[in-house]
């Protein structure tokens, strides 16, 4: 019993922090409808920054967190605005298939970059933070995990806050669902574009810091957290702030749970199943809008 | 007019021959597995290119390929060929099973369950032990000279059955793009409704051409499985060798009949080596050449037709 | 116009540049014996312990040309032709085509991974040119019999295995405080399964009955679960067998849910890299034992040989070499060997000469361990795996007894996690 309870709430720890690694990609992807292969390498890149602010400035992690979040955002603008613009422009009657092929080698390239810059040891933030636990009865939770739990939902919130109240977020929201419509009403969409790829890139600043908080960086994680990131997108619904947060929650519940019962050599199967069916029979997502 | 038509027969010598430029078995290795990439790009594009349905799950099929051929000849010593015919067999089948569900979705979201598909099947290949060896992977047994069950010490055993696997692929790339068949899968892609309202029966197409790709897949796994003598799920079922064979087609210009090929020419010239100088290359090409490719290979195909 | 005279002139001197490279080369190869190294340097979980490897190896042929190269060669240099082979075995394999019949190596040294080893070395074997096997263990590498394939410095991944029993049947018999129940955590790989089936048959054999057995995929985002499980379980013993990353991640858990447990032992690889104390941290890594292929410090550097490496290495990497660096270092001296014995750069030569290797309380030996002579498979059966203990972030060799410093007294059972 106490391992299910104790299951039950890391399920939800870890879901929030693989929720707000998806949020950023839900967003680029329903404003820009571009699939970005690069976005583990960048949650990479946040890692890695939180890890030199912790051992290099001597940050505590937390405090790490809003130097990490400024640096992707002005990463994501230069990103968007140099590099995958020129691309999307050439082909944006269509599918942006370049992008795809495009943010695959970036993905190559910024993991063969990192591993120059940093080497391929495993690195953990410095200090004791990250270790500290709580104990409740029987039960353990580590710093990182509450952090996690309190700063995802604090986030998630904070976006759609964002998205309903401002101008900014009004246009954006314009944009992804109807571009045409949105450059007639006096929306410029590259601007908007790249502001919504910069506070995707942002946000995974803050998933990246929570992250190394319980896992080691090295410079192929992307590999491990990317593709994951994609199924929560499309499981909570492509462009659904919320619903990134509640498929995240939902993998994070999967794995954890599901490992209690089966061997854990299953549980990527089982994420991977019942997104297959999510995706059978609500096409849309659980949290997504139907579309024409 | 005339010169076209002497590129034909002039080309298949000179990939006949080729391996006489190579003094070392190295060389030739290296353009065997470019080769195997472009019939694997050939193969995708059929559903992928032609039909316009972006898959990132084809992987599924090579290892249906490669695992049903090795576990026939290990368990009942059929040989290599015949177990090829039977992986592509179930590779069509499974296509099937994976597209019924799939079609339904469009664009990305496609894109992502045929990728998920894959996944499932690997992870399912890692958690089996005896009959699939689990995360060790299948050894092919050796028998060195033995091309009836599809063995061979020289590489150039390999190199013409890729060849002649390139060579089908090609036909059936030819095929698929000038038949009333390719037409409807033009068709499909370029505005599904409109197609359907024109009567073309949408699903039914995209199936058999989904049937199509994934049986040419499982082929061009049987062979891999023949020429490395070892697979396992990492390798052949792997989300990297799905997104490398869609990238091959893409880069070289999906949809066309000479894209394929020439993009695997590409990234024969850059993966092998792995060097990140050549990854920077192989970006710069992703940003500015790849439009200039597949405009190159549309106008090859247009002067074709 | 310009332009095509600045093309002539490059051509002209290009050329010149690879007429002047083919004279040279023909002229050079005479004094230097060509050696392939093929280890993972990136791309891999592995590639942390491929870097150290590639390190330790570079230093041995630094070493032996600076001492005169090859004596029985007229002083001819070793030449390192390194590749990194990614952990991919298909790289592996074309690579290996490349060094034999491009390169023309005269031997090659490789890979680390099981997996990459076993196919790659068939190539060797083919075109018939040594391969000295480092550190990979799988059974198979040797038992197919090949004539040129050498293992010196490894036995199969049971004797790992082989080596943790018998040290938990001996720690529990000299402390009085003896396991009941034990847990067997493994990366779902060949190798973890090697070990594991030897674990779980001799747990079965001392009488403890395994109450937790489970295998991850290697890699794994979040192992949370699996230690949550093994938990609940409530073993008196652990035995783990993990690359670097999982290794790191399982431990950390460990520590942070509190899973108490009389000892948990690791297999060596990701519990005795380099990086594993300072990334688990000191405290949570405290008291863990692991077998090890090599004893450490205090108990293997004792001559001016190894002094030599040992100072050498810490002075450039800043960081103390572990059993693969040391392995690997010992590898190329066990190739100088055969060379001296060989007088010759063929490949024949030197697999003959490799054959009769037999190495007794020499440098070598004394730095890795063990004695080296091959059997008839080319398996060197004197290897042995020693046990240790972590403490205070650094690793005490506790089995055999005989080499435990002194004054390192061992803690078995280790203290609950509330008391410490």
């Amino acid at each position: 019993m106490t391992s299910i309870l104790q299951a039950l709430f890391d399920g939800l720890a870890s879901g929030a922090i693989y929720g707000i690694i998806a949020l950023g990609l839900s967003l680029q992807f329903g404003v820009m409808k571009i699939i970005n292969f690069a976005h583990g390498s960048f949650l990479m890149v946040a890692m890695y920054l939180t890890f030199w602010a912790t051992s290099l400035l001597g940050l505590h992690l937390l405090a790490a967190i809003p130097l990490v979040v400024a640096v992707l955002y002005l990463v994501g603008w230069g990103t968007q605005r140099w590099l995958i613009e020129p691309v999307y422009r050439k082909e944006a009657t269509r599918e942006p298939i370049s992008v795809l092929i495009f943010t695959t080698g970036l993905w190559i390239f910024l993991d063969n970059l990192f591993l120059v810059l940093a080497g391929p040891d495993y690195r953990t933030p410095a200090g004791d933070w990250a270790n500290g636990v709580f104990v409740l009865g029987d039960l353990i939770f580590t710093y990182p995990q509450v952090a996690g739990l309190v700063v995802s939902v604090l986030v998630t919130l904070l976006l759609v806050l964002f998205m309903r109240y401002t101008r900014l977020g009004r246009a954006i929201r314009a944009t992804g669902q109807d571009r045409e419509a949105a450059s007639v009403l006096g929306i410029d969409s590259a601007a908007v574009y790249r502001t919504s790829f910069a506070i995707g890139l942002a946000i995974l600043g803050v998933a990246g810091a929570l992250l190394l908080a319980i896992f080691p960086v090295d410079p192929f994680i992307g590999d491990l957290f990317g593709v994951r990131a994609f199924i929560i997108v499309v499981l909570g619904g492509i462009g659904s702030i919320g619903g990134a947060l509640a498929g995240g929650l939902m993998v994070g519940l999967i794995e954890s749970l599901g490992a209690q019962f089966l061997p854990i050599t299953y549980s990527e199967a089982l994420i991977f199943a019942i997104f297959l069916a999510v995706l059978y029979f609500r096409p849309q997502g659980l949290f997504g809008v139907e579309r024409a | 007019m005339a010169a076209r038509a002497l590129l034909l027969p002039l080309g298949a010598a000179g990939a006949l021959l080729l391996p006489l430029a190579f003094g070392n078995p190295y060389a030739l290795s290296v353009v065997i597995l470019a080769l195997l990439y472009a019939y694997l790009a050939l193969s995708w594009n059929l559903i992928g290119g032609i039909t316009g349905q972006l898959s990132l799950g084809h992987a599924a099929y090579f290892g249906i390929g490669a695992y049903t051929s090795t576990v026939l000849f290990a368990d009942l010593g059929l040989t290599p060929w015949l177990g090829m015919l039977a992986g592509a067999v179930l590779a069509g089948i499974a296509a099937v099973v994976i597209g019924l569900p799939c079609f339904r979705l469009r664009g990305a979201y496609y894109a992502l369950a045929t990728l998920a598909a894959a996944v499932i099947l690997k992870v399912v290949v890692e958690n089996s032990n005896e009959l699939l060896g689990g995360p060790r992977g299948l050894d092919v047994r050796l028998l060195h000279d033995a091309p009836l069950y599809f063995q061979h010490t020289s590489k150039l055993f390999y190199y013409y059955v890729v060849l002649l696997l390139v060579g089908g692929a090609l036909a059936a790339n030819r095929w698929c793009l000038r038949s009333r068949f390719g037409y409807y899968l033009t068709a499909i892609r370029n505005d599904q409704e409109a197609a359907a309202a024109l009567g073309v029966d949408a699903r039914r197409y995209k199936l058999l051409a989904a049937v199509l790709s994934a049986a040419m897949t499982a082929i061009g796994g049987t062979f891999y499985a023949q020429y490395a003598l070892f697979i396992s799920p990492e390798k052949v079922f792997g989300v990297h060798l799905s997104v490398q064979i869609a990238v091959i087609c893409i880069i070289g210009g999906r949809g066309t009949l000479w894209g394929p090929l020439l993009g695997a020419l590409l990234l024969l010239m850059v993966v092998m080596r792995f060097e990140p100088r050549g990854v920077i290359a192989l970006l710069g090409r992703a940003l500015s050449g790849s439009r200039r490719l597949s405009g190159k290979a549309a106008k090859v195909r247009r002067e074709a037709a | 116009m310009k332009r095509s005279r600045m093309w002539r002139a490059a051509t002209a001197a290009a050329s010149a540049a690879v007429l002047a490279g083919a004279l040279g080369s023909a002229a050079w190869a005479a004094d230097t014996v060509k050696v392939g190294y093929l280890i993972p340097l990136s791309g891999t979980a592995a590639a942390a312990i491929g870097q150290e490897m590639s390190r330790a190896t570079h230093l041995a042929v630094d070493h032996i040309n600076e001492e005169g190269g090859i004596k029985a060669l007229g002083g001819a240099k070793l030449q390192l032709v390194e590749v990194d082979t990614r952990g991919d075995p298909q790289v592996a394999i074309t690579e290996a085509e490349r060094l034999i019949n491009v390169e023309k190596v005269s031997v090659l040294i490789g890979a680390f991974q099981s997996s990459v080893t076993f196919p790659a070395s068939a190539i060797a074997e083919k075109y018939q040119v040594p391969w000295i096997v480092d550190l990979s263990a799988k059974a198979e590498i040797t038992e197919r019999g090949f004539k040129y394939v050498f293992r010196p410095t490894q036995i199969p991944s049971s004797g790992n295995a082989d080596s943790a029993a018998d040290f938990i049947a001996w720690a529990g018999k000299t402390t009085g405080k003896q396991p009941k129940t034990g847990a067997i955590v493994y990366e779902n790989t060949d190798w973890g399964q090697d070990l594991a089936n030897t674990m779980r048959k001799r747990m079965a054999e001392m009488g403890i009955k395994v109450v937790f057995d489970e295998s991850y995929p290697p890699n794994s985002p979040n192992l949370r679960p699996l230690v949550v499980k093994l938990k609940g379980a409530h073993p008196d013993v652990i035995s783990m067998t993990s690359y670097t990353g999982d290794a790191v991640q399982l431990q950390k858990l460990i520590a942070q849910l509190r899973v108490d447990a009389m000892a948990i032992v690791g297999s060596a690889a990701g519990h005795v890299d380099r990086t594993f104390v300072p990334t688990v941290g000191v405290k949570a890594a405290d008291m863990v034992f692991t077998t090890n292929g090599w004893a450490g410090y205090d108990s293997a550097i004792t001559t001016p040989f190894a002094r030599r490496f040992w100072d050498q290495y810490v002075g450039k990497y800043q960081a103390d070499p572990t059993e693969f660096g040391v392995t690997a270092y010992a590898d190329v001296w066990i190739l100088k060997d055969a060379l001296e014995r060989a007088g010759s750069a063929d490949p024949k030569a030197i697999r003959d000469a490799l054959a009769k290797t037999d190495m007794k309380d020499n440098d070598i030996t004394r730095l890795v361990g063990y004695d080296i002579a091959f059997d008839s498979k080319n398996q060197n059966t004197l290897k042995r795996f020693v046990v240790q203990q972590i403490k205070d972030g650094k690793y005490y060799t506790v089995w055999p007894s005989k080499l435990t410093p002194a004054g390192y007294k061992m803690v078995w059972p280790v203290p609950d996690w509330s008391d410490r």
